[in-house]
């Protein structure tokens, strides 16, 4: 017997590819995102930094969103099974 | 039985748990087939679709989002949990490779692999 | 070629003997050491499985019961093979086994009662929105990490209602936006149901969230020894 079940199945194949990349992006997205708003409740931004900061992240979550739809996939596949720890995301 | 307004959902080739409630999507990870399962999982060969309740039937609508997360928890646990007698794993004794175990691999004993050629039909 | 879809294993030949397995095909059981590996034996090779098999393998593992549940999708090619995989992890499967027997899962969902969606603060209203994306996600945040405290103290509730050993309890908290709290706990099978209905109790102290208590079911989230829970 074949050592391994594969299902060659190329879509398949590209879509987990994607999936793994957007989920990497995703949780480096979110890391930013998190980073902004700490450094805004910091105090040390001006208003014109924390507006410009505000946009780039809003512009980098809407290409994302194009970018998974383009594989296909939703913003909620948008993450990786960590078996009994959970999901990464 | 499909949701309200929704197509009529088969069963899918591509895995996993489906269940949509109003909120938001399940919590439950889905399963996917190979040749992606995430590294760190292993994972069945599972096709499964939680389908919405039908809406026409009013007396159920209370138990129904309740008989949902019933059958997804025990569904999350039936995939991801119990024991794993499959992993990426070779069983030696005394030095002699016996069973080889790969992921979502059928449990076989290493002669097979080595002396037998792949079938076309990939059995 | 008949390959074996595994369901569960037992000590020895376990205590009742279910009398097919899946869609009415045979149920092997294969010994190996002091266990027995319980299979149904497919002809024509490895289908797709999908719901039916699921759910007919939860019923084969609760008629077998007490035993291990073994991983939904287990395949082995024959006897021997199988045989072969309880004979060396004999030892660290009887204990497993051996924490379970007796014992039933009772699994809770914590549900949300509203979705997460704070306003936007009012001082928000006069800014760019470059900044007003940011004040949205640190209300969210707070918002978040409120919920996160809330689940923890729901979870610890839960857990001091029972009594029970800290192996014999796990949470996961927040694992979606609509649940506050996914947990099992492992109970004896005497007075599970009871205990059941003292979780339930607990969760009225929290009128945040609606809590859904399921089983007693067969212990699958605590049969394999896994470091670190989330």
């Amino acid at each position: 017997m074949l050592p391994a079940r594969v299902d060659i199945d190329p879509d398949g194949v590209e879509q987990g590819l994607a999936k793994l990349v957007l989920t990497l992006i995703e949780l480096l997205r979110q890391l930013l995102e998190r980073q902004a708003v700490r450094r805004m409740e910091g105090g040390s931004l001006s208003d014109e930094e924390i507006e410009r900061m505000g946009l780039a992240l809003m512009r980098l979550e809407e290409k994302l969103g194009e970018l998974a739809a383009h594989f296909g996939l939703r913003r909620e596949d948008l993450n990786i099974s960590l078996g009994q720890l959970g999901s990464l995301l | 039985m499909p949701g309200r307004g929704e197509p009529e959902e088969t069963r899918r080739r591509s895995v996993g748990f489906i269940a949509e409630s109003r909120r938001g999507s399940s919590h439950v990870s889905a399963a996917r087939r190979l040749p992606n399962p995430a590294p760190a999982q292993l994972v069945p060969s599972v096709d499964v679709t939680i389908e919405r309740g039908d809406p026409g039937d009013r007396d159920l609508a209370e138990s129904l989002p309740d008989l949902e997360f019933t059958v997804l928890e025990l569904a999350d646990r039936l995939l991801n949990r119990g024991v794993v007698l499959v992993g990426e794993a070779t069983i030696s004794v005394a030095g002699v490779d016996l069973i080889y175990l790969g992921l979502n691999v059928v449990l076989t004993a290493v002669e097979n692999l080595v002396d037998r050629p792949a079938r076309p039909d990939g059995a | 070629m008949s390959p074996l879809l595994v369901h569960a294993l037992t000590r020895g030949k376990g205590a009742e003997r279910p009398s097919e397995g899946v869609g009415g095909r045979t149920l092997r059981c294969v010994p190996g050491g002091r266990l027995g590996a319980w299979a149904t034996a497919w002809e024509g090779g490895r289908p797709e499985l999908a719901r039916e098999e699921l759910f007919a393998h939860h019923r084969l593992v609760e008629a077998l019961s007490p035993c291990l549940p073994v991983r939904f999708g287990t395949w082995a090619a024959d006897e021997a093979v199988l045989a072969e995989l309880l004979r060396a992890r004999e030892e660290e499967l009887l204990d497993a086994l051996a924490r379970v027997e007796g014992r039933r899962e009772l699994a809770v969902t914590a549900l949300w009662r509203e979705p997460s969606a704070p306003g936007p603060a009012p001082e928000t209203l006069a800014v760019g929105p470059g900044r007003r994306f940011l004040e949205e996600r640190r209300a969210a945040g707070r918002a978040l990490a409120r919920r996160e405290t809330r689940a923890r103290e729901l979870s610890e509730r839960l857990t001091e209602a029972l009594g029970l050993p800290p192996e014999a309890v796990k949470h996961r908290r927040c694992p979606s936006a609509a649940v506050a709290l996914s947990s099992a706990f492992l109970v004896p099978a005497e007075g599970a149901t009871a205990l059941g209905e003292r979780l339930v109790g607990v969760g009225e102290g929290f009128p945040e969230v609606r809590l859904l208590v399921h089983g007693p079911w067969p212990p699958y989230s605590f049969v394999e020894a896994v470091e670190g829970d989330a």
